[in-house]
């Protein structure tokens, strides 16, 4: 008889138990598996973000350092300007190789009550320094018009070639083109050049933020341009790497809590076995000690009772972190409303190293289950064997 | 086949078997009569090797039995027990073959045969007849083609009918397979039996 026929048949033989342990263990899992690999997709997503942006630096007008990560990130609304000079003082800076102004100017949307649309002015420029593409169409460099992002596109059903009423203006202008897919904010906002979005809001030369490319051979010359800059009562300097720490310090207290809640439930789903284990020895008992008492060694009943633990934990743990992968962009959505910074699509990172890590500790949790009711077993034979 | 002498055990601070001798040859089926609790199924545990006796020897085959105790039983002793327990998540097919782990283990078809269950051979043992449980425990007990069978009270709680069926069936299988047994009992209908060739009388620990 194959060695799995017992434990399978003692599975099916107790439908309700062994349903209601896989269960458990699946939920657990998946709770684990999502809370931890969110904390790991969430870093991630942000530094993929900041990388996005193609910035070594950004000089915006002063503000506290949190809203100016926003406003890198988001784009942010309740705008301060500054002074367009500042670019041009920039542009002689020995360690800087590039200069990209930029303005975000939010407008209401007529299609949505209380919605805004994220205008963004930049240089033509800006496509090959943050390595945009487009899904279709053509760049701000084709003439005057509009680049949609991804879901501005969709919202707006606009394609290439179409006209796009700029709200709060009878400006009708067209739309040149429409940007892949970048999981970030760009998505949702609607690209000028810079230049015609000032003239067409009466901006003047208003910018909200420029950004800045360093020589990679004078990167040594950063501190001291950040500090002078930083120095300034009208200005202030981010550097992309600050953002991301300080992204990472507001995520410090929830990793702190993650990590509490997914020991909580590894208790519980060590609990969820335990019991599962001890019903098993009591329904099991009388049964198990008359093999014994037959002949059949210990290490055999032993084996095959953790063989039961073990397809039960294997298939709950498979299960949870299967969905905790199917489910993750719906558990992003979810998680992510908590969080300072919104980065798009699945954040639930599970790669193959911590998965195999939640398999193992879920197999070690069910072995040690297993142990009392071994003990048991292994107690209980063959003196109380005379019940027989 | 199997000489036990000078047996004590205790449970606890009461002596149950005090200085008991038994001898039993090869084929020579015993009965062990007595009334309930003067200590036939004591006996049957320290002649299994279920538990282990406190003074005295036991010899198998002209030799001192020593080892694994649950390795012996496996290789020479089959058990019937008082209760009926089968492992209710398997087949009855799978019952037999579960504890068939001896050198030389017969077909639970043939052994089932005789026993008039061979149409049973697939069916989950929780849906099986008192009777029909006793049948397959009893097929079990033979599984590994034993030397010796220990048989605790195997007519307990049965309608005289199938009591009278279960010993039918465990001397059919004994004179099958060409096993002794050694069965304790208080039913009357056992100590009847042709087939034993000594019975004895439980008496203050000892066999009279």
């Amino acid at each position: 008889m194959s060695f799995l026929v017992w434990p399978l048949a003692n599975l099916r033989h107790r439908p309700w138990i062994s349903g209601a342990t896989l269960g458990g263990v699946a939920v657990a899992a998946f709770l684990v598996a999502t809370l931890l690999g969110f904390v790991r997709g969430y870093e991630q997503a942000v530094r993929r973000d900041v990388d996005k942006l193609g910035f070594d630096l950004l000089v915006t007008a002063r503000g506290c350092p949190y809203e100016a990560a926003t406003l890198m990130l988001r784009g942010g609304v309740g705008l301060r300007y500054m002074q367009p000079a500042v670019v041009a003082r920039l542009e002689q800076e020995p360690a800087v190789t590039s200069v990209h102004p930029q303005l975000i100017h939010p407008v209401r949307d007529p299609a949505s009550p209380g919605g805004m649309i994220l205008m963004k002015g930049v240089e033509p420029s800006l496509a090959a320094v943050q390595g945009l593409e487009l899904a279709s169409g053509a760049w701000l460099d084709a003439g005057p018009g509009v680049v949609l992002g991804f879901e501005a596109a969709e919202l707006e059903a606009r394609r290439p070639g179409d006209a796009w009423n700029v709200p709060g203006t009878d400006t009708r202008l067209p739309v040149l083109g429409v940007l892949e897919r970048t999981g970030t904010q760009l998505d949702g906002t609607v690209l000028m050049e810079l230049r015609a979005l000032q003239e067409l809001f009466e901006l003047g030369d208003r910018l909200t933020g420029v950004g800045i490319r360093i020589d990679p051979d004078r990167r040594h010359l950063l501190p001291d341009l950040r500090q002078r800059y930083d120095d300034e009562a009208e200005l202030q300097v981010i550097a992309l790497d600050k953002v991301v720490e300080a992204l990472r310090l507001a995520m410090d207290q929830l990793r702190d809590v993650v990590n509490l809640l997914a020991g909580f439930l590894a208790v519980l789903a060590a609990l969820v076995l335990l019991n599962a284990a001890l019903l098993r020895a009591l329904t099991d008992h009388r049964q198990l000690l008359l093999l014994r008492a037959i002949g059949l060694p210990f290490r055999f009943l032993a084996a095959a009772a953790l063989t039961e633990t073990l397809l039960l934990v294997l298939a709950g743990t498979t299960t949870g972190l299967g969905a905790a992968s199917a489910l993750g962009l719906w558990s992003s959505r979810l998680l992510i409303g908590y969080l300072p910074y919104e980065p798009k699509g699945n954040l639930i990172l599970l790669d193959a190293a911590s998965a195999w890590g939640m398999v193992a500790a879920a197999v070690g949790l069910g072995v040690l289950a297993t142990l009392p009711a071994l003990y048991r077993v292994r107690a209980s034979v063959p003196d109380s064997s005379r019940v027989l | 086949m199997l000489a036990a002498h000078g047996i004590e055990k205790r449970w606890g601070d009461h002596p149950v078997l005090r200085g008991l001798d038994l001898e039993v040859s090869e084929g020579e089926h015993t009965l062990v009569a007595g009334p309930s609790g003067s200590g036939k199924s004591t006996l049957i545990h320290v002649l299994g090797r279920l538990a282990p006796a406190d003074a005295g020897a036991l010899h198998f085959r002209g030799a001192p039995v020593a080892g694994d105790a649950a390795a012996w039983r496996l290789a020479h002793v089959g058990l019937v027990f008082q209760e009926i327990l089968l492992i209710e998540s398997l087949t009855v097919k799978q019952n037999l073959r579960l504890v068939q782990r001896g050198p030389s283990p017969l077909d639970p078809a043939a052994l089932l045969e005789p026993l008039g269950l061979s149409d049973r051979l697939d069916a989950a043992a929780r849906v099986l007849s008192r009777g029909e449980r006793q049948r397959v425990a009893l097929a079990r007990a033979f599984a590994n083609r034993p030397t010796l069978l220990l048989a605790d009270e195997p007519t307990a709680s049965l309608d005289p009918a199938a009591r009278s069926a279960t010993l039918d069936h465990l001397f059919q299988l004994c004179e099958q397979v060409g096993t002794t047994a050694i069965i304790v009992s208080h039913d009357p209908m056992v100590a009847d039996r042709s087939e034993l060739r000594q019975s004895f009388r439980m008496h203050e620990g000892r066999l009279v």
